[in-house]
């Protein structure tokens, strides 16, 4: 399995043995090198010293020289020339002597011409595995060179570019026939990865729809006996079915109000659980911003009058154009209106402003003279199911979702929303749109027919 | 007008046949699926069915796609009535029937809400 790998360590020791091996064997032939030249220099050597020699001159250097030189030679031919010629000079002989003396000379001059062709030679082969220990291993490292681009640097490549488009083609790409080495090991684990992605994917999905489901199942379970519920008062209380006495009507209108509260929250709760799955798709237009501040006011209008509330509009930039789902942008305004009512004392004022920050960014406000919010409970009401207890008003109860909806439909425009308060002086929820222009000619148009 | 008002659920049909004959005077024939429904729509002239999303044996939809195909002479205007309220199933109802009434409806102007949407599409 391991192929790769093990190509490559043969490489790596094809690469070291031929430096190493022929290298040494190059050292070796040019010492046998060395050492013939300098037998050759000797033999030269005393073959001068042999021509000054007389065999009269007993006791002699070059006697002793010659001696050493002697012992030096391996047995054979130069060595029993040299033999014979120490015999000839102690025979006092001269005809003799002048004979040995030629036969040296002839031993040692046949020396030098083997020599000289063996040095040729041993030269030759040291040239011969000096270029094979430099010529080999550059070889084999442009092979290594070429393996590791063709044989990991392209797959690896390959295999990025596969990650790739298997982020962008939803996750369906597969290799098809893996290679038995690691390249293909790493392609079958890239495989397996897929799969599980895959199936926990499925498994989320699966999830996230059996909770949608279950929302809009339970909303239409609840729903039904709702009708029934919210028909029968209705019945009561408009007296088509008999006659109330006062106290009676008091209590049908309670069960009436609390009814229409559970309503309020089905929806709410159905809106949030659309919001949250993503499957709420916005339908977003050029909305001209004064007529969104204008419509939301008039929503509440009634709910105002009845808490005896001023709501004043103040539209900072009034031709101006923003990118949203109408519908939801005025159903996020009416209800931090609707919060900043129920907050607020009979007589006081609900001011709704747009304007741009410091930022250039599109931001409505509604400014309350309420009781203001904590800081630690700023943080906490955009949660679910978190109010603020002591709202002054009772007219309508809330459901503690106006808020959840709210930061999700806001930020599914992809705005920011909070709140500035100090605790005592009233509370400022803003929220901020990012696309918006100049109010258009057509956008002018649109508004005089609407 | 003569009306009928086809809902699987006897307390809603209670209610609502209450509320159409008391305050909007109009004459209420029942059903309670939908193959009663279809059958009834049928077989009389009506100026309004009023149909459950969900009944057994025929769902609203299918009760109103067979009237519309089967019914000759007078076809009557169909209002849905039902607790679904996706955007894809107001648009179905839409596709097919004058116009939806959300569950739960309000008892106090059921009958100003019909007006209404007959008014509206007329």
């Amino acid at each position: 399995m391991k192929t790769i790998t093990a190509k490559i360590n043969l490489m790596i020791f094809l690469i070291f043995s031929s430096a190493f091996g022929f290298g040494y064997i190059a050292f070796l032939q040019n010492k046998k090198v060395e050492a013939l030249h300098s037998e050759v220099s000797e033999s030269l050597l005393m073959r001068d010293e042999v021509k000054k020699l007389d065999h009269r001159d007993r006791g002699t250097d070059v006697l002793k020289k010659l001696k050493v030189f002697k012992a030096q030679l391996p047995s054979g031919d130069r060595d029993y020339a040299a033999s014979n010629l120490i015999q000839a000079y102690n025979a006092n002989n001269d005809r003799l002597f002048e004979n040995r003396v030629k036969e040296f000379e002839h031993e040692e001059q046949k020396f030098f011409k083997v020599s000289q062709w063996l040095i040729k030679k041993h030269k030759k082969q040291t040239q011969f595995y000096l270029l094979l220990a430099t010529l080999l291993p550059f070889i084999g490292l442009l092979t290594l060179t070429y393996y590791l681009y063709v044989g990991i640097l392209s797959p690896l490549q390959a295999l990025s570019k596969r990650m790739m488009e298997f982020l962008i083609d939803q996750y369906s790409f597969r290799f098809s026939s893996p290679a038995d080495n690691e390249i293909g090991n790493l392609e079958r684990t890239f495989n397996s990865l897929a799969q599980k992605v895959l199936n926990n994917m499925d498994e989320l999905l699966a999830l996230d729809r059996a909770k949608s489901e279950f929302v809009s199942i339970a909303s239409h379970e609840l729903r039904t006996p709702l009708t029934s519920i919210k028909g029968s008062l209705g019945l009561l209380s408009s007296e088509i079915v008999g006659k109330l006495d006062e106290s009676a009507k008091e209590m049908v209108n309670v069960a009436e109000q609390e009814t229409d509260r559970l309503v309020r929250l089905i929806n709410e709760m159905l809106d949030l659980a659309k919001i949250e799955s993503r499957s709420l798709s916005l339908k977003k237009t050029w909305v001209p911003v004064e007529d969104l501040l204008l419509k939301s006011a008039q929503a509440i209008q009634g709910f105002a009058t009845a808490a005896q509330v001023h709501i004043k509009v103040e539209c900072i930039h009034q031709k101006m154009d923003c990118m949203v789902d109408s519908d939801r942008i005025q159903q996020v305004i009416t209800n931090l209106i609707s919060n900043a009512i129920k907050f607020s004392s009979p007589e006081s004022e609900v001011i709704l402003r747009s304007t741009l920050n410091e930022f250039g960014i599109l931001e409505f406000s509604v400014n309350d003279q309420g009781p203001g919010i904590s800081e630690e409970n700023q943080k906490l009401i955009f949660e679910k199911f978190r109010q603020a207890t002591d709202s002054s008003t009772h007219l309508v109860k809330g459901t503690g979702l106006g808020l959840a909806i709210s930061k999700a439909l806001v930020e599914e425009h992809g705005g920011e929303i909070g709140v500035r308060s100090i605790h005592g002086q009233g509370s400022t929820f803003y929220f901020t749109i990012k696309e918006w222009r100049p109010l258009t000619a057509e956008s002018l148009k649109l508004r005089k027919v609407a | 007008m003569k009306i009928l008002l086809a809902e699987d659920d006897l307390n809603i049909i209670k209610i609502a046949q209450l509320i159409l004959e008391r305050v909007g005077h109009h004459q209420v024939d029942t059903a309670t699926d939908g193959g009663e429904a279809l059958k009834k729509a049928l077989s009389q002239d009506y100026d309004l069915i009023i149909l459950d999303g969900m009944m057994p044996v025929y769902p609203g939809l299918e009760v109103c796609r067979l009237y519309q195909q089967q019914k000759t002479g007078k076809v009557a205007s169909v209002i849905f009535l039902s607790a679904k309220s996706s955007q894809k199933d107001i648009n179905e109802f839409l596709s097919l029937g004058r116009g939806y009434i959300q569950k739960p409806f309000e008892p106090h102007n059921l009958c100003q809400q019909i007006e209404t949407i007959l008014k509206d599409v007329a």
